[in-house]
């Protein structure tokens, strides 16, 4: 894996996986909760409307979430690397939440699917799969040429990349994780151009057929 | 109409709602097999490149095997305790008791799901790995062995989540944050590791947990691997622990039926 403490490592990509993975599945679940407990209609018709309640709302539970996930794993990264362990596993939890915003902005849009199609969500396998091509606990050379090519594009795969970072060097170079932040601010600002507006016609259609269940 | 054929007629009918809702939701139906397929990639490819290079063909056999009957018993769990939300979202948990249906044998019905999404995606991955690694996963000793033993951990699964769901109605709290013990089974449930190559400290808390004589018995039709206990006795082990689990489970349904009848439905799942 070219890491420098495979065992601090492993914690911290765990920690990263594990806010992820609760991050795509919550917001790929909450609209069919919502549409499910037929509440859809009422929070259409408030004045946040969906496209703020599913965007925004979702910020708030994936902050809670993933620093509670990375809580789990600070005793261990303090005891294998001391306080910089902390500070680097609170370096991880910023990273995380940078790559929250893309992430939010990927599930919403699958999530919004089941609101169009009649089915229940046939999205999850977003968080395995973004598992498989992130590079966790192999090298992303090992994956077939297209899947590593689906790899760039998503965010997890950087975050998993500065937790390599961050556990090979004792002051992890800054250079490479601001480029690292570079790439997370371009896809949260690129993937919520598209998942903005692509909220908005799931809305439209939703407001002209209604909702299939 | 006599009690046999009422209960007869009410399991055909819990069958087909499950078959009908597969049918229906086809693409929520793909998205389980793929996400399972997803899985057995993942967790297959991991454990191997942390195991050496030159065992490959025999530990690749364990590896895939043991992390199908983990995804096996997980899925079970799941897809039953995770159901309990979509019931008590769509109130239907109500109309089966006034119809006179137990509704935890209804929810018991994911298991028609879980098997056909593991039939499904367990083959394909198998005959992929076969080409990927050469590992000869796909060529099992005893098709009947290894059968009875994913048998036999399904059902413990299954009676396992039909207490959970019963946990879930009485206390209140979601059925999957119940189930904090499915991660833990891979080693400690002797999934993963055949009871003869564990530590003994772990095999001393293997010996009290029913899924390993299941997958003792699965891995002797799938590698040969001799049971600790030897084949007679695992499988004596594995009855007696299922005849124990089924009538704790029905005397917890039963206790919760009951509470539910006096108190109503007090479950997460509706806002």
């Amino acid at each position: 894996m070219g890491v420098g403490d495979p065992i601090f490592y492993i914690v911290l990509a765990s920690g990263v996986l594990v806010s992820s993975i609760n991050v795509v599945d919550y917001s790929a679940w909450t609209l069919l909760d919502l549409k499910w407990l037929g509440v859809l209609p009422y929070i259409m018709a408030s004045p946040p409307g969906l496209r703020r309640v599913t965007m925004y709302g979702l910020i708030i539970p994936a902050v809670i979430s993933s620093a509670i996930s990375l809580t789990a794993v600070a005793p261990v990264a303090i005891f294998t690397e001391g306080p910089l362990g902390l500070v680097k596993v609170i370096m991880v939890l910023g990273l995380v939440y940078l790559a929250t915003i893309p992430l939010i902005g990927i599930a919403v849009i699958a999530g919004s699917l089941s609101l169009i199609f009649k089915e229940e969500s046939f999205v999850s396998f977003l968080s395995p799969l973004m598992l498989l091509v992130s590079g966790v606990y192999y090298p992303i050379t090992f994956l077939p040429k297209m899947l590593q090519v689906l790899s760039y594009i998503v965010p997890v795969t950087y975050v998993v990349e500065a937790a390599k970072i961050l556990s090979i060097y004792g002051v992890p170079p800054f250079d490479k994780l601001f480029w690292i932040i570079g790439i997370l601010v371009a896809m949260s600002i690129l993937y919520n151009l598209i998942a903005y507006p692509g909220l908005r016609s799931v809305e439209k259609n939703v407001r002209k057929h209604g909702i299939s269940t | 109409m006599s009690g046999s054929t009422a209960y007869l007629r009410k399991a055909l009918a819990i069958v087909w709602l499950h078959l009908v809702r597969l049918h229906r939701y086809k693409l929520g139906f793909m998205n389980m097999i793929l996400t399972d397929m997803i899985w057995y990639i993942l967790l297959t490819l991991g454990a191997l490149a942390f195991s050496p290079a030159g065992s490959h063909s025999v530990t690749a056999v364990i590896i895939f095997w043991g992390i199908v009957m983990w995804s096996i018993m997980n899925n079970t769990i799941w897809l039953i305790v995770g159901w309990v939300r979509f019931v008590l979202a769509w109130r239907i948990f109500e109309d089966h008791i006034l119809h006179n249906t137990n509704p935890i044998f209804l929810i018991s019905g994911r298991i028609i799901t879980s098997t056909i999404v593991t039939a499904m995606a367990v083959p394909v991955i198998a005959i992929a790995f076969y080409f990927l690694t050469g590992a000869p996963i796909i060529f099992v000793k005893n098709i009947g062995l290894m059968a009875l033993g994913i048998v036999l951990l399904i059902i413990y699964a299954a009676l396992y989540s039909m207490m959970l769901v019963c946990l879930s109605l009485r206390l209140r709290i979601p059925g999957a944050m119940l189930d904090i013990t499915n991660i833990a089974m891979f080693v400690i449930g002797g999934l993963g590791v055949p009871l003869a190559w564990m530590a003994p400290i772990i095999r001393n808390v293997a010996f009290f947990i029913p899924y390993t004589y299941a997958a003792e018995i699965a891995r002797a039709g799938i590698a040969g691997i001799q049971p600790y206990f030897g084949l007679t006795d695992t499988l004596s082990i594995g009855g007696i622990y299922m005849a124990i689990m089924l009538l704790i489970t029905l005397a917890v349904i039963k206790y919760s039926i009951g509470y539910i009848r006096k108190h109503g439905v007090k479950g997460v799942g509706m806002m």
